[in-house]
């Protein structure tokens, strides 16, 4: 490969004569595309720097390039591998509750809802679930926690990670390594054996069998469950950040406790 | 009123060792031997090490992996030949926002809809049973309850696993972070696990007939999941823990019944005393004084393998000093007695009492000198005889060869087996 080749390059002016000599070797297509690929990149970081600088963005654009709720610890780690910036994991914790609150807040002024890093919740209590976080503005249903989604989930992200690593490939070698780490450590728990090579093509194929298979049936699950919730009648309050449990009261919130039915 | 000052904490640990002793009436007491004899001589020093603690923790992470689908446990049960059909998976763990209560009533909502194949769940993680002891409800904590679909025949014996929609058992699991390393069974972890998960069949027997299922609903199969060799891959272990569940049954209902009795009859105030007593207050004195009010109270019984789980056992051992069980299973010196009678019957000091000790004699002294002559040879110091007068009953009391070279309230016993206490936790 030839971005490869590129990337294990040092600045020295041997390599840089050997860089020379392979870009002036490549025919005009692949320059034309190794060029496209290097502008998207650089384009997209300085995007990411500019208007996405805090922590707070950075997990955010995490969860979203995940796509389903996810531990925090995942989280963290596929920030740090875009950013390039270490994350305190228990600072993820503060800012789901700062999100409340700002939550709480702008409903209470009537706002639009901001967006939020939420709890996941559970299908049948719609209860938190601890250490997994969705976005507020998902539906419902991507937000819940079946019994059968763990599995779906993983292969979903693992997928997600891969198609991320072979984009950054051309460009940021260290960045997508670390994204396939990632993606292996996602998708370990549901092969028997070891992908072979962790290869990016074994480790696709590992993926996309595990969410064929379970992907549908998740999703059904996910349906029924959002369903039987919101039949059951839901506060905004708790659409967005769950049921409290039943032994124990209601955290205060600044948020109005409005039925979202009400007044229709 | 007696509060909670040092009143042992009923959990599956508790249960799984209630009555162990059967005429030890003092540690069948929930007294919390290991915080009483604390900053005392006999301090169990019952702390897991960290390492330990931490290693089980990512252990059971791993277990769970990121998503908590706990693909790998069901793996490990599908090759150790259980095999439950699905991957939908319930973790407790992951209610946030619920009391233990809730859980409990959670996890017997779950069970019921496993049993009555109205929901898809194979495997409940970080399940919670309730279990009635003693006139308080207990919580207990299994690391996963699965169901399987087996076959048997007609003696009513598991023959094979069977198909989905057909007759199913429950089956606890056990995720236990010791490693399991070829030629070196970690047997003493695993018996304490499995005492252990036989209190989970107990009250999951007790779940089952609540629901209005037959107790034989629960198998008497136990799984315990470790790590394999040196790194994290869980392996499954299954075992027949029947023999394990119904001695538990006995024991437990024999200490629940000789509890209630403590309760209601409390001569000397011994046991309100114990719970009572102020862990940050009370001296080394006062512990050592309501120990000895609840071994006159209740009575107590030493033998070696106390170590293994009673908070109290330093204290007993060293009571004990002088009995032969404090030594094993030695059967001369059982015969004779006591440890010092023994001694004096090798030196001849003692003459035998009677012609039926005659031919121990004889053996202890034989003994004796194949002993010094060993030592001779291989250039140790000599054995000392045993100090005379009072046929050696007064040294005895003071300074006893057979349990240390210094003041035994100075210098506890040296624990031989240290790392017991690690074990008992472990």
């Amino acid at each position: 490969m030839v971005e490869t080749t590129l990337f294990d390059l040092e600045g020295s002016p041997a390599s840089l004569a050997k860089l020379s000599d392979i870009l002036s070797a490549m025919p005009d297509n692949d320059l034309a595309r190794l060029h496209i690929a290097v502008s998207e990149e650089r384009h997209r970081r300085e995007v990411l720097a500019a208007a996405a600088g805090s922590d707070h963005d950075q997990v955010v654009g995490a969860l979203e390039l995940l796509g389903v709720p996810t531990a925090t610890t995942i989280l963290v780690l596929v920030a740090r591998i875009r950013s390039g910036r270490p994350i305190d994991p228990r600072t993820v914790t503060s800012m789901r509750r700062d999100d409340q609150q700002a939550w709480g807040r702008e409903v209470g002024l009537g706002r639009a809802h901001p967006r939020c890093l939420v709890p996941a919740l559970h299908h049948t209590t719609l209860a938190p679930v601890r250490g997994q976080l969705a976005m507020s503005t998902w539906p419902l249903e991507r937000r819940l926690v079946t019994p059968r989604s763990p599995r779906a989930d993983l292969a979903s992200a693992a997928l997600a990670l891969l198609e991320e690593a072979g984009r950054v490939r051309g460009v940021d070698a260290a960045a997508s390594d670390g994204l396939l780490e990632v993606a292996v450590r996602l998708i370990a728990p549901l092969s028997k054996t070891r992908a072979e090579g962790n290869l990016p093509a074994s480790l696709t194929a590992a993926a996309t069998f595990q969410h064929q298979r379970w992907g549908g049936v998740a999703g059904r699950e996910r349906q029924q469950a959002e369903a039987a919730a919101l039949a059951g009648g839901l506060t905004e309050h708790e659409l967005v950040w769950g049921r409290p449990g039943p032994g124990r009261p209601r955290r205060k919130t600044n948020g109005p406790a409005t039925r979202s039915g009400e007044g229709q | 009123m007696i509060e909670n000052g040092l009143r042992a904490r009923i959990d599956a640990r508790y249960l799984a060792k209630a009555g162990a002793q059967a005429e030890c009436g003092a540690g069948r007491l929930p007294v919390d031997y290991d915080r009483l004899l604390a900053h005392t001589p006999f301090d169990p020093k019952a702390e897991q090490a960290t390492a330990a603690i931490a290693y089980g923790n990512v252990f059971e992470r791993r277990c769970a992996d990121d998503a908590h689908s706990y693909a790998r446990v069901l793996v490990a049960l599908e090759e150790a030949g259980l095999i439950v059909g699905d991957v939908a998976v319930e973790d407790l763990g992951l209610l946030d926002d619920h009391t233990i209560e809730d859980l409990a009533e959670e996890t017997h909502r779950l069970l019921g809809g496993m049993l009555h194949g109205d929901i898809p769940t194979v495997l409940i993680a970080q399940a919670v049973l309730r279990f009635e002891f003693a006139g308080t409800t207990v919580y207990l904590k299994p690391d996963a309850l699965t169901i399987v679909p087996i076959t048997v025949d007609s003696y009513g014996e598991v023959v094979a696993e069977g198909t989905p929609g057909g007759r199913v058992e429950l089956v606890p699991v056990e995720i236990k972070g010791f490693r399991v390393r070829p030629a070196r069974y970690p047997d003493r972890k695993m018996a304490g696990a499995l005492e252990q998960v036989g209190t989970y069949q107990l009250a999951l027997r007790r779940e089952a007939v609540a629901l209005g299922f037959l107790a034989d609903v629960v198998s008497d199969r136990a799984v315990i999941i470790n790590a394999l060799k040196l790194g994290m891959a869980p392996v499954a272990s299954v075992h027949d823990n029947r023999a394990v569940r119904l001695t538990l049954e006995r024991r437990i209902t024999a200490t629940e019944a000789r509890l209630q009795a403590a309760h209601l009859d409390d001569p000397n105030g011994a046991f309100a005393a114990a719970v009572a007593l102020d862990p940050k207050k009370a001296t080394a004195k006062d512990r050592l004084a309501v120990m000895a009010a609840l071994v006159d109270t209740y009575g107590h019984q030493y033998s070696p393998e106390c170590l293994a789980h009673c908070g109290a056992a330093k204290w007993c051992r060293e009571q004990a000093a002088d009995e032969p069980g404090r030594l094993g299973n030695l059967r001369s010196v059982q015969f004779a007695g006591s440890i010092q009678r023994a001694r004096r019957f090798a030196w001849g000091v003692e003459a035998a009492p009677s012609p039926e000790f005659e031919p121990l004699v004889a053996e202890l002294g034989d003994a004796r000198r194949l002993v010094q002559a060993a030592c001779a040879q291989a250039g140790l110091v000599p054995l000392a005889p045993p100090p005379s007068g009072a046929n050696g009953k007064a040294a005895l009391t003071t300074k006893s060869p057979a349990v240390g070279r210094g003041s035994a309230s100075k210098r506890p016993v040296p624990n031989r087996r240290g790392r017991a206490a690690v074990a008992r936790n472990g």
